[in-house]
């Protein structure tokens, strides 16, 4: 036996080191510390060499049901969700009881001496947990400890997928949910991702808070201290709201640190956003009270707005809220519905450099809120239409088409409008999606080929399903007399084209005959 | 000093193998190690020689910063070349692109490869594993065995 493995070692020696073999240990951890949940320890068997080199890895993830995995399966299928609560919310309270010791627990405990036992510095970490580790107390225990390791960037994330919705007892539900966190934990982390939880901490001015991500999913604020969070945290520059839910239904932002702000996928009644130092802002699918949406950062440089249209389907209400479209935003920060409280001061076009927007090119109601938006903008360098082609979505968009809106036919639009300062003097770049080449579209093109002054590149992707002349139509627009010398047009295919064959247009082209 | 720096028009870079390469600045940015010589260099032109790096390894490379460093190209558009560069590629030269990185301290790409990396290995068995990397098990069956009880949790 021995002697084999002697012979091994020899044969190892002998062999010419390649470059693969002589991987640097930096380059090795690099890349399993990026190996989901803890397939990392796996590695430990592979040689002497690699035997810790996992507890050098920067980053762990954690997966606490997939940890004692066959155990604890049975565990939770063989007992009581209640019970198992309520044993964890005495654990809390006497952490040494043997009697209220389980599986569950166990997987706390072996999560605590993995990251006691790591060797190497560790920047982040993220962890995925059973309710009863929320009733425990484990969750709070594991980011102290890792806040103590020195970690900068934490994902947690509570595992919701299984029981706890079958639990009546609403204050053992509430335990198994809540993620009640110290401040000087919570804003001593550079990165916080929360997922799943009832959040609730309570903000007091810490010198040491470094706090500048966080990034909220699926949370509900269970207290009226968001407004606190934000005012205490004087670090936060990112802000990033996905599906959460805030005490009292509305949602106010005024920090002066934030840089950058997204919301998505939220449904709330009042949505007010002053902080000063914005530059980004980025709104998803944002169902609110479209009369109680303030947006006025001052020196807003980029804005994204869409909406999932075809999620909501047509005419979404709850409670007097609806879905805030591209248009809807344009409209009410554009100063367009005079009443509308958010237009009474400033606008938050003044500094905008990009503006990325799902909007109808066909609908004339889109087409007179850009044209408004284009109208404020002094700045405006890049503009970007996801072209929404199945939009069916409208409240009473399609009156604007049919109503004889305008004095003259729906398509003149364009040539009618006089360019905008911004159009002449400002825009640099024109993107569009989803382009189908239809009349209006060609049209909205040709107004910027005709009157923009500085105009560079016009980049226009095109859905797959065009028919050959109406790209022809486009393809036209090369050969019209551009106001800008410097322009230049690119045309791309379909998508399913360009995933296939490449993005040669003229071969697309072709194919459409 | 910051006025001739911008001057630099072209900078070339000799791989290993005597391949020559013409980039503009905007380029090499991201290579740390070349950007040294650069701001070290006070001259209008600059050649850089890269010993570390094969002729062909460096053209992929140049491939994905200039795709990357494009500001016309759509997020989108980058992810799909991502995918692609990486579906193109051999275990073998994933490797080298990752020493390749490193060795130009380049920290994205160098996270990309590690990704594509880590993707090919993740869920894998423990033999494929040491295959992939070339490693020869030093361990004892027994020490192997014992090893694998100690961290029973983490195997399937």
């Amino acid at each position: 036996m021995r002697e084999e493995k002697l012979k091994k070692v020899k044969a190892i020696e002998k062999d010419e080191v390649d470059l693969i073999s002589d991987l640097p240990d930096v380059l090795v951890a690099c890349i399993i510390s990026l190996l989901p949940g803890m397939e990392i320890v796996r590695t430990s068997v592979l040689s002497h060499r690699w035997k810790t080199m996992w507890k050098y890895s920067s980053h762990l993830s954690f997966d606490q049901k997939q940890m004692l995995k066959s155990w604890i399966e049975f565990y939770i299928q063989n007992s009581n969700s209640s019970s198992r609560i309520a044993m964890a919310m005495r654990r809390k309270i006497d952490p040494k009881a043997e009697e209220l010791m389980d599986t569950i627990s166990e997987a706390a405990i072996l999560i605590k001496s993995i990251m006691e036992n790591h060797i190497g510095p560790l920047k982040s970490c993220s962890i995925q947990h059973l309710p009863e580790s929320c009733a425990s107390g484990d969750a709070v225990e594991w980011m102290k400890k890792l806040l103590n390791l020195g970690v900068i960037k934490v994902s947690m994330e509570l595992e919701l997928r299984y029981y706890l919705h079958e639990i009546t007892d609403s204050d053992l539900r509430k335990a198994g949910r809540t993620l009640d966190l110290p401040f000087e934990i919570f804003s001593n982390f550079e990165i916080i991702e929360l997922k799943n939880y009832h959040f609730t901490t309570i903000p007091f001015p810490n010198p040491s808070q470094v706090l500048k991500t966080l990034i909220l999913n699926n949370v509900r604020i269970i207290s009226n201290n968001f407004q606190g969070i934000l005012s205490h945290c004087s670090s936060l520059e990112d802000l990033i709201l996905d599906q959460c839910k805030f005490f009292e239904d509305e949602l106010k932002i005024d920090s002066p640190s934030l840089k950058y702000v997204k919301m998505y996928n939220l449904n709330i009644r009042k949505i007010l956003v002053f902080a000063a130092n914005v530059e980004v802002i980025e709104i998803d699918s944002v169902i609110c009270n479209h009369k109680d949406l303030v947006l006025q950062p001052p020196k807003l440089s980029v804005l994204r707005a869409y909406n999932d249209v075809n999620s909501f389907g047509r005419g979404f209400y709850q409670n007097g809220n609806k879905l805030l479209t591209s248009t809807n935003i344009i409209e009410i920060c554009g100063g367009l519905l005079r009443r509308h409280r958010g237009s009474i001061t400033g606008s938050i076009f003044d500094n905008l450099i990009t503006l990325s927007l799902d909007l109808a090119l066909t609908n004339i109601r889109c087409m007179v809120a850009i044209s408004s938006a284009l109208e404020s903008c002094h700045k405006l360098k890049n503009l970007q239409i996801n072209n929404q082609v199945n939009s069916d979505y409208n409240d009473d968009t399609h009156d604007y088409n049919k109503n004889n809106f305008l004095p003259y036919p729906g398509v003149l639009f364009w040539q009618r409008r006089d360019p905008s300062q911004c159009t002449s003097h400002q825009l640099k770049s024109l993107c569009i999606k989803g382009y189908r080449s239809g009349e209006f579209e060609v049209e909205f093109v040709k107004h910027f080929i005709l009157n923009g002054g500085v105009i560079e590149k016009i980049i226009i992707w095109f859905v797959d399903h065009c028919s050959w002349d109406q790209v022809v139509a486009t393809k036209c627009l090369l050969s019209f007399p551009k106001l800008s010398p410097k322009l230049f047009i690119d045309l791309k295919p379909g998508p399913e084209f360009m995933r296939k064959d490449g993005g040669d247009f003229e071969k697309w082209l072709k194919s459409l005959i | 000093m910051a006025a001739e720096k911008s001057s630099i028009k072209i900078i070339t870079l000799i791989a290993a193998d005597g391949s020559v390469f013409e980039v503009e600045p905007n380029i090499v940015k991201e290579m740390k190690t070349v950007q040294s010589y650069i701001d070290e260099l006070d001259q209008n032109t600059v050649s850089i020689p890269l010993p570390n790096v094969f002729g062909n390894d460096l053209a992929m490379i140049i491939e994905y910063c200039k795709k990357h460093a494009s500001e016309e190209e759509t997020k989108e558009a980058k992810e799909e070349f991502d995918f692609e560069f990486v579906k193109r590629m051999k275990s073998d030269d994933k490797l080298r692109l990752l020493q390749a990185a490193s060795y130009l301290n380049m920290e994205s790409f160098l996270q990309f490869m590690a990704k594509a990396i880590a993707a090919e290995i993740e869920n894998q068995s423990v033999e494929f594993v040491r295959d992939y990397f070339q490693i020869e098990s030093d361990f004892t069956p027994e020490e192997e065995a014992e090893l694998r009880k100690e961290n029973e949790w983490a195997f399937k």
